[in-house]
């Protein structure tokens, strides 16, 4: 019978060698790059500056984007983003999964639809309807129990119909009659004559136009009040249980208004600017995102009319800056892409050079090296 | 030069473990073989070298050791602030300036292992048996990024809810947003401190472990002068 060999795991140069320390090398590393971090850290700082960017007010380190902060600094862009939100005519109403049951909206890739089937082996994770979780529920709870009008006009939109149970497609949250009620609203708000304040709506042809508006004026003002008294915020940071830390609700919510992408534009962040390499003003971000921040640039994908872009660019990704470089040894091509750029030359050149008279005996140094420690584990002393 | 075929070379048992190396894997006592495997595989010469390669001898041969420096000065500075709570370096300037080595530390850490990947493909450094080396460290490139990027998810300002935000879409429409919800702070707070962290000390363990048994691949031309332990001559006796 054969006795099986197997490769041994160990090997050992026999070529020259130079005398060093691995424990002595690594304290030096570290205590070099934390004195870096450290003079990085007095120079510049970090990246903290909140909601700052030209025009705007002042923002203090770390603060986050808010109801209260979007109803102050833009009442208006509020107002018309609920009356969207109960319309279900908003991104996050006509997303898909995991948010809502919105069919057609999933992306696909040669008609495979990666979102749909997570819906189908999980569920719909993170349901929300737009109308009842950003506007009738908040209101029903911070603002009715306490205005009777408010309540009168919840449950008067309430009785009109519509979709209330979380997820509910787009085109289920509002019934005919709240339509009719939300469109005339929308487009009072966006008449020039219409003046905002953080608290209130005056439209020129006067809130209490119930034929043409219904209840609508009474519960978008109430968003405005609950969003400007910071109860909003709570209730979006609260949760029925828990002291939630899932803040997704409030951020699909606030991300379907105006003044979210503006600051980010202002800012420098924008996914049509630096995007996620960046942070604010002129400080790195996640600089290594290059070739995920740099696809969603490439003419040939259509990014300004792909409906599937972040597919693409996730599948893409997955191969390029996945799969490509875990197995760029074994990738025909790529692996001789070193020979065919014959970089290593440079990096070896003292070795190469050293070497020019024939490789020396094995075990013998070639450069100026200190004397070998005497073995100590059996194997023979180089040089 | 490949290591098949060579023949087996008898050893005396390690006078600390009394182990050769070749105790075979047993459920029932499994720990002769795990001493048998160790010795086999990471001998303390190797695990604690004095001596390396003269071709070693570049700048560009410190960005791994430099790239693993930071990840170091990444993990403290990153615990320090952890400790205060998630939110608590947005008002405490101590917090903060943790915070600023933090994100430094691992800007350096990424500039670092930059250089060491695109040196190791124009080296070719998976290069003899050296295949697994290659891939735990394009693997620990990777989970670095997943790393930071939660780390960015967390900071529980308008950063991190733009970032989220804007992440959420390529999540959802490869369908891992369905169980990975990169809007959910708390749930970005346990991927960063715990998980992907403990995944990336893991794959840069094993990445480090490796390089230390197989040590760096030779210049190409020299591969003749690496010569397998177990040959004549190069029994390597236990540390």
């Amino acid at each position: 019978m054969a006795t099986r060999t197997k490769r041994h795991p160990l090997r050992t140069w026999r070529g020259p060698e130079r005398s060093y320390d691995l424990i002595a090398e690594g304290t030096i590393a570290v205590i070099f790059v934390a004195v870096l971090c450290i003079l990085a850290a007095i120079l510049w700082g970090s990246p903290n500056g909140g909601l700052t960017y030209p025009t705007a007010p002042a923002s203090p380190a770390g603060q986050a984007f808010s109801a209260k902060y979007w109803d102050t600094n833009d009442p208006s862009d509020l107002a018309q983003t609920a009356v969207q939100e109960l319309l279900g005519g908003t991104k996050t109403a006509g997303y898909g999964p995991p948010f809502n049951q919105t069919t057609g909206a999933s992306q696909e890739f040669i008609g495979i639809k990666p979102a749909e089937i997570a819906k189908f082996i999980f569920g719909l994770t993170l349901p929300i309807n737009t109308a009842n979780d950003f506007v009738l529920a908040p209101v029903s709870q911070l603002a009715a129990p306490f205005i009777p009008l408010v309540a009168a006009a919840v449950s008067q939109y309430k009785a009109a119909g519509g979709d209330l149970s979380p997820g509910a497609a787009a085109g289920q949250v509002a019934s005919s009659q709240q339509t009719t009620w939300l469109n005339n609203y929308a487009k009072a708000l966006a008449a020039s004559s219409t003046k905002f304040t953080p608290t209130s709506i005056a439209v020129a042809s006067g809130v209490r136009d119930a034929a043409k508006y219904g209840p609508v004026p009474f519960i978008i003002t109430a968003e405005l009040v609950i969003a400007n008294n910071g109860s909003l915020d709570g209730y979006f940071q609260g949760s029925q249980q828990q002291l939630s830390t899932n803040t997704y609700m409030a951020t699909m919510f606030f991300s379907d208004g105006t003044l979210w992408p503006t600051i980010a534009q202002a800012q420098g962040v924008a996914g049509s600017q630096w995007g996620v390499m960046n942070e604010l003003w002129n400080f790195p971000g996640q600089v290594w995102l290059w070739l995920y921040a740099g696809m969603y640039q490439i003419p040939a994908l259509n990014p300004s009319t792909n409906a599937n872009l972040d597919l693409d660019v996730g599948l893409l990704m997955i191969l390029f800056g996945f799969l490509l470089p875990m197995f760029a040894p074994w990738i025909p091509i790529v692996n001789r892409i070193p020979r065919w750029i014959p970089l290593y030359k440079i990096i070896y050149r003292k070795y190469y050079a050293s070497m020019a008279g024939g490789p020396p005996p094995a075990g013998v140094s070639s450069e100026p090296a200190p004397p070998p420690p005497a073995p100590r584990d059996g194997s023979p002393a180089p040089g | 030069m490949s290591a098949q075929g060579a023949s087996p070379v008898p050893r005396e048992p390690d006078p600390v473990t009394n182990a050769t190396g070749a105790e075979p894997f047993s459920l029932a006592r499994p720990s002769p073989w795990l001493r048998g495997y160790l010795l086999r595989n990471y001998p303390l010469r190797k695990l604690l070298p004095d001596r390396e390669p003269a071709y070693v001898s570049s700048v560009l041969y410190t960005m791994g050791v430099l790239t693993l420096a930071a990840l170091i000065v990444a993990v403290i500075s990153g615990a320090i602030i952890a400790l205060g709570g998630v939110s608590f370096w947005h008002t405490n300037s101590f917090g903060a300036f943790m915070n600023s080595i933090h994100f430094w530390s691992v800007q350096a850490m990424f500039l670092f292992m930059a250089v060491h990947f695109i040196t190791n493909f124009f080296t070719m450094g998976w290069r003899g048996g050296r295949g697994w080396t290659w891939v735990t460290g394009v693997l620990a490139f990777i989970v670095s990024i997943l790393t930071s990027f939660t780390g960015f998810l967390m900071m529980t300002n308008w950063d991190s809810q733009w970032i989220g935000q804007q992440a959420k879409d390529a999540f959802n429409a490869l369908g891992i947003g369905a169980i990975w919800n990169v809007m959910d702070a708390g749930q970005q707070i346990t991927m960063h401190v715990v998980f992907t962290t403990a995944l990336l000390l893991f794959i840069v363990s094993v990445h480090v472990g490796l390089i230390r048994r197989r040590g760096v691949a030779p210049p190409p031309g020299a591969e003749a002068l690496e010569v397998p332990d177990g040959q004549p001559g190069y029994p390597a006796g236990a540390s």
